[in-house]
């Protein structure tokens, strides 16, 4: 680059040779040579981190730093994440995660049975909280303790863990069962307000309720939830700042590499659950397949349904096709860097 | 109540009008809604069905409660439904992958071909929501449930119900353990199940195959199910196949289809096959935002 005939650009682009493959870190030098056999003059040295894909250390430094160097609420990413299944074939899973500055973030839990009008599915659901950034779908839902499906195209009424919504528990919060999500050894996410979001293993208290916002019976043994939304916090590796992430398979099918994700997420600084076992991380696993539900917004457009699994689309007038509406959700609100 | 849908068509002067009946669907809903909360009422069948111990003891409540005066439509449906009158296939409504099942069936809603009345269809719902109900939470009397009716060949009508309204087996199957492990699948029995039935039978099975693989990884399992559908003859099992397919089938099924695309005499399968092999991963990357 000749400084001498050009300002110094807004942007620089690094092209590598071959394919780059991996996180790099390092110095980028800025050097100044007068003449062509003149005296090489470093004059700027800067620290620079490439960052790939989800596993690298810094990951989530770069989506932080790619929010706040863009005044952007979200960062998102498509990741396909290689596994190998077990007859031996090598495959692809995959993933999409949206991730949010934790400190510029609140989450709200939203219950669509019971209130009126009801909302059917993650298009009603997203439509009813415009200013919502980002909805997904949420726990584990059900009928009744007798049937678990509603009749067609109708919708579930209750939850297996609690949800707490403007600081009230709701009637849909289904516990003492005898489902696993119900136990202590379920998982709850909580928000009290913008910076406060947390996740980890228990029951969402309700005598007294402490939290603004919650929804709890998720699970953490993430190795078996391949096909199922995960609700996370990333945290950064040098600064003092964390990462709200959600993230979802491609499709309802998308199957395995919930292992291998994992693994990424953690070596990339999700920490480990506060009150879960040993080799959980910071991350649960919510209601998956034809439950998946996912909406967000781009800067400057509307929030848009990015995925819709079976549960949020009428069925046409066909009996008994087992097909229905669940009724628990998240949504988050995030605000710009500055 | 009946709708009368009146089409009217003008030729050379005539005025000629068609007459079909439709049934009305709203009612259908509230019908379905009232009987299922009968079943599932305290002290209903559906308590003493989840009360019921053994496989065997579930089978036979399922069985009672699916013919019992609550959804007796069975008895009158009989008298409506044969396999000749209805393909597996019906190409002329083959027109994308996109609610190719849907667009199969809507017709059932749609007329009063399979139930007389309101009445009789919201029955025919209430059966097949148990069904599919039951189904989805994936329990192995469920599926041995399943796998027998499906190769019931006298069974004609209740496996036409199971075509039409039933898929996605143990689409819940994960909710008994939080940690999420299911239990493991003999998916020799559905090979032998699927060897062993004429093609309605089989066609259940594909339905309900996919999202139980899914569950838990056994594509390659289900892989072996499709292949020997690709490798035979007919083309309505391999439209099927090609809808409930997925990419995580595998390289061989995968080559099937593309076979299909360059080589089938059948333009609506290849296209099909031309739409599912469309369907790539996105690559990864970063969405501006």
């Amino acid at each position: 680059m000749d400084l001498s005939a050009n300002d110094l650009p807004e942007l620089l682009y690094i092209r590598t040779k071959g394919v780059f493959d991996g996180e790099v870190e390092g110095d980028l030098v800025f050097k100044f040579k007068a003449q062509a056999d003149g005296e090489e003059i470093e004059v700027k040295k800067l620290k620079l981190v490439i960052v790939h894909r989800v596993g690298d250390k810094k990951y989530f430094n770069a989506a932080s730093d790619y929010m706040k160097e863009l005044n952007s609420k979200v960062c998102i990413r498509y990741e396909n994440i290689g596994w190998t299944s077990r007859r031996g074939n090598d495959l692809e899973a995959g993933k999409q995660i949206v991730m949010m500055l934790h400190e510029n973030t609140k989450m709200k839990a939203v219950e669509t049975s019971r209130r009126a009008p009801k909302l059917w599915g993650i298009s009603q659901v997203s439509g009813a909280n415009a200013n919502a950034d980002v909805a997904v779908n949420g726990n584990y839902c059900f009928f009744s303790r007798l049937v678990r499906y509603p009749p067609p195209n109708g919708m579930t009424r209750r939850c297996h863990g609690v949800l707490v919504t403007g600081g009230v528990k709701n009637g849909a919060s289904a516990t003492g069962g005898n489902s696993p999500f119900e136990s202590a050894q379920a998982d709850f996410i909580s928000s009290n307000g913008k910076g406060s979001i947390n996740i980890q293993t228990g029951i969402v208290p309700t005598s007294p309720v402490i939290h603004q916002e919650a929804l709890g019976g998720f699970a953490s043994k993430l190795e078996n939830y391949a096909w199922h939304p995960w609700y996370g916090i990333g945290e950064t590796e040098t600064l003092d700042e964390k990462v709200v992430f959600v993230a979802l398979p491609k499709s309802e099918t998308t199957a395995g590499a919930a292992a291998e994700f994992k693994q990424k997420l953690k070596d990339s600084g999700v920490p480990a659950l506060p009150g879960g076992q040993a080799g959980e991380i910071q991350c649960i696993a919510g209601d998956g397949g034809s439950s998946l539900g996912l909406a967000y917004r781009l800067e400057g457009t509307p929030l848009e349904v990015r995925l819709k699994g079976g549960k949020h689309i009428k069925k046409r007038g066909l009996p008994g096709r087992g097909s229905y509406f669940i009724n628990t959700y998240l949504i988050f609100e995030t605000d710009k860097p500055r | 109540m009946k709708n009368k849908m009146r089409i009217i068509c003008s030729v050379c002067c005539l005025l000629v009008t068609l007459e079909a009946s439709t049934l009305e669907q709203d009612l259908i809903d509230a019908k379905i809604q009232e009987l299922a909360e009968i079943l599932v009422s305290e002290g209903g069948e559906i308590e003493q069905l989840n009360l019921a111990v053994s496989d065997q003891e579930k089978i036979a409540k399922f069985n009672k409660i699916i013919a019992s005066s609550t959804t007796k439509s069975f008895s009158r449906l009989c008298s409506h439904p044969t396999l000749d009158s209805w393909p597996l296939v019906d190409w002329e409504k083959v027109v994308g992958l996109d609610n190719f099942f849907e667009d199969q069936f809507l017709w059932l809603a749609e007329s009063n071909s399979i139930a007389i009345d309101e009445d009789e269809m919201a029955e025919n719902g209430v059966v097949t929501w148990l069904i599919s109900s039951e189904g989805g939470a994936g329990k192995l009397w469920a599926e041995n449930w399943l796998l027998t009716e499906a190769q019931d060949q006298a069974s004609t009508h209740l496996r036409l119900l199971l075509y039409w309204f039933t898929e996605n087996f143990g689409e819940d199957i994960h909710l008994d353990n939080q940690d999420g492990k299911v239990r493991d699948i003999d998916w020799n029995k559905w090979k032998n199940a699927f060897n062993n039935t004429d093609e309605l039978g089989k066609a259940i099975i594909l339905r309900n195959l996919s999202t139980l693989a899914s569950r838990t990884d056994g594509w390659e399992e289900a892989a072996d199910i499709h292949l020997s559908v690709f490798n035979g003859e007919s083309d309505e099992l391999k439209a099927i196949a090609i809808a409930k397919g997925d990419k995580s089938l595998g390289a061989e099924v995968l080559a099937k289809w593309q076979d299909i695309v360059e080589n089938s005499q059948n333009a609506k399968l290849k296209l099909l096959a031309q739409e599912a092999l469309a369907l790539q991963p996105e690559e990864g990357g970063l969405e501006e935002s």
